[in-house]
């Protein structure tokens, strides 16, 4: 591994200077660790990284979290597992998976760099699979989660991929996943609830007109977003209408081929993402183990 | 960034933004795992290009999930 922590802190540093404004609509804006008002703010050093409030709520996260489907590009588990205690480290508390990336592998990596203390320092999510299929099934997914990350409850659970027409349909039905939640809820195994999707803007409005109260909702924002079917113009007002917390991904466009194109630069759109002077609520995960360690010249994206 | 130089950046995208040839996730499959093709009753046509590139890129061994998958095209 020949990225050090040093180097990661510098991207870090470099996005607090990118966002250092403050959000127009939240008086919380985000706030140095050493402020102490983060539920999930690791302790000791680390002041560089920046935190924002998840939705109407009373936590804070990272604005900018580890994406768990690249744990399992990493060569090692050792690997894998120092990376993640990199982060922690390094102030980052947010971090994303879901059910299915990699089988499994991704979430049994995170819990085992979590364990042994770290796991009450983070804001652990993952994403159930279910793809329109039942509550039941979703259920059982959620034990996996849980068994795979050595928790005993999420700190956000999500649906994953509403990229087909009928998911809104499929998720609200009678015995499907929105039941789950509601009972996962009441278990204590989740805290928070969403869903996530690239594909339409029109099938994350249907979900949100639908009504359930989702704590979150994630979508595709960046610059090229901005300008074709975009979350940001259709979706993002109507989630921070709602009070719910905004996740952004694809912050580099998913395959960065705009970067490779020449046309951005891959720090102008990390700090488009990160930028919250019209996105108040926004707290974006990127793939910070690309930038610091696959390819830091920006050249290779892979996803 | 400052609302204007979002502006700026908006505005240069927007010649090559237009048709989602940088926004992949939009207008292909690539970034549609089979796991999610499945359940809908999708089914995997290996002629057509895209189905291909799908399944190279995805998780591998897929068809074996930890959980037995329903399928419920409602």
């Amino acid at each position: 591994m020949n990225t050090t922590r040093r180097d990661f802190l510098k991207v870090g540093a470099g996005a607090v200077a990118a966002t250092s404004a403050v959000s127009p609509k939240s008086n919380e804006g985000f706030f140095s660790i050493a402020s102490g008002r983060s539920e999930a703010a690791p302790a000791g050093e680390a002041g560089n990284m920046i935190y924002r409030r998840f939705g109407r709520t009373d936590v804070h996260i990272s604005a900018i979290g580890v994406g768990g489907h690249h744990l399992g590009d990493v060569a090692t588990l050792d690997e894998a597992v120092q990376l993640v205690h990199e982060a922690v480290d390094a102030g980052i508390t947010f971090f994303d998976n879901a059910w299915e990336y990699y089988n499994g592998k991704t979430e049994t990596i995170l819990g085992r760099a979590l364990r042994d203390g770290r796991r009450e320092k983070v804001f652990l999510m993952t994403k159930v699979c279910t793809h329109g299929r039942s509550g039941k099934l979703a259920m059982q997914m959620l034990e996996d989660s849980l068994r795979r990350y050595q928790t005993d409850h999420l700190d956000l659970w999500q649906i994953h991929g509403i990229v087909y027409d009928n998911d809104p349909e499929l998720a609200y039905a009678k015995g499907g996943v929105l039941e789950a939640f509601d009972r996962a809820k009441k278990e204590g195994k989740v805290r928070f609830v969403g869903f996530t999707g690239h594909k339409d803007p029109a099938f994350h409005l249907k979900m949100l007109e639908l009504g359930y109260p989702f704590d979150s909702v994630q979508m595709p924002l960046n610059p090229f977003d901005a300008n074709f079917h975009s979350f940001e113009k259709q979706v993002l007002p109507e989630v921070n209408r709602r009070g719910m917390a905004a996740l952004g991904m694809k912050s580099m466009g998913g395959t960065a081929w705009g970067v490779g194109a020449g046309v951005v630069q891959a720090d102008e759109m990390l700090r488009y993402a990160m930028s919250p002077l019209s996105r108040p609520l926004f707290a974006a995960w990127t793939r910070w183990t690309c930038c610091t360690r696959t390819c830091a010249s920006c050249e290779v994206f892979s996803r | 960034m400052t609302q204007s130089e979002m502006e700026a950046l908006r505005a240069r995208c927007a010649p090559t933004a237009a048709d989602g040839r940088f926004e992949p996730y939009k207008v292909s499959l690539r970034y549609d795992n089979p796991m999610t093709r499945m359940p809908h009753g999708f089914p995997f046509d290996h002629t057509q290009r895209e189905v291909t590139e799908m399944l190279e890129k995805a998780d591998g061994p897929w068809l074996v999930p930890e959980t037995t998958p329903e399928t419920s095209r409602r």
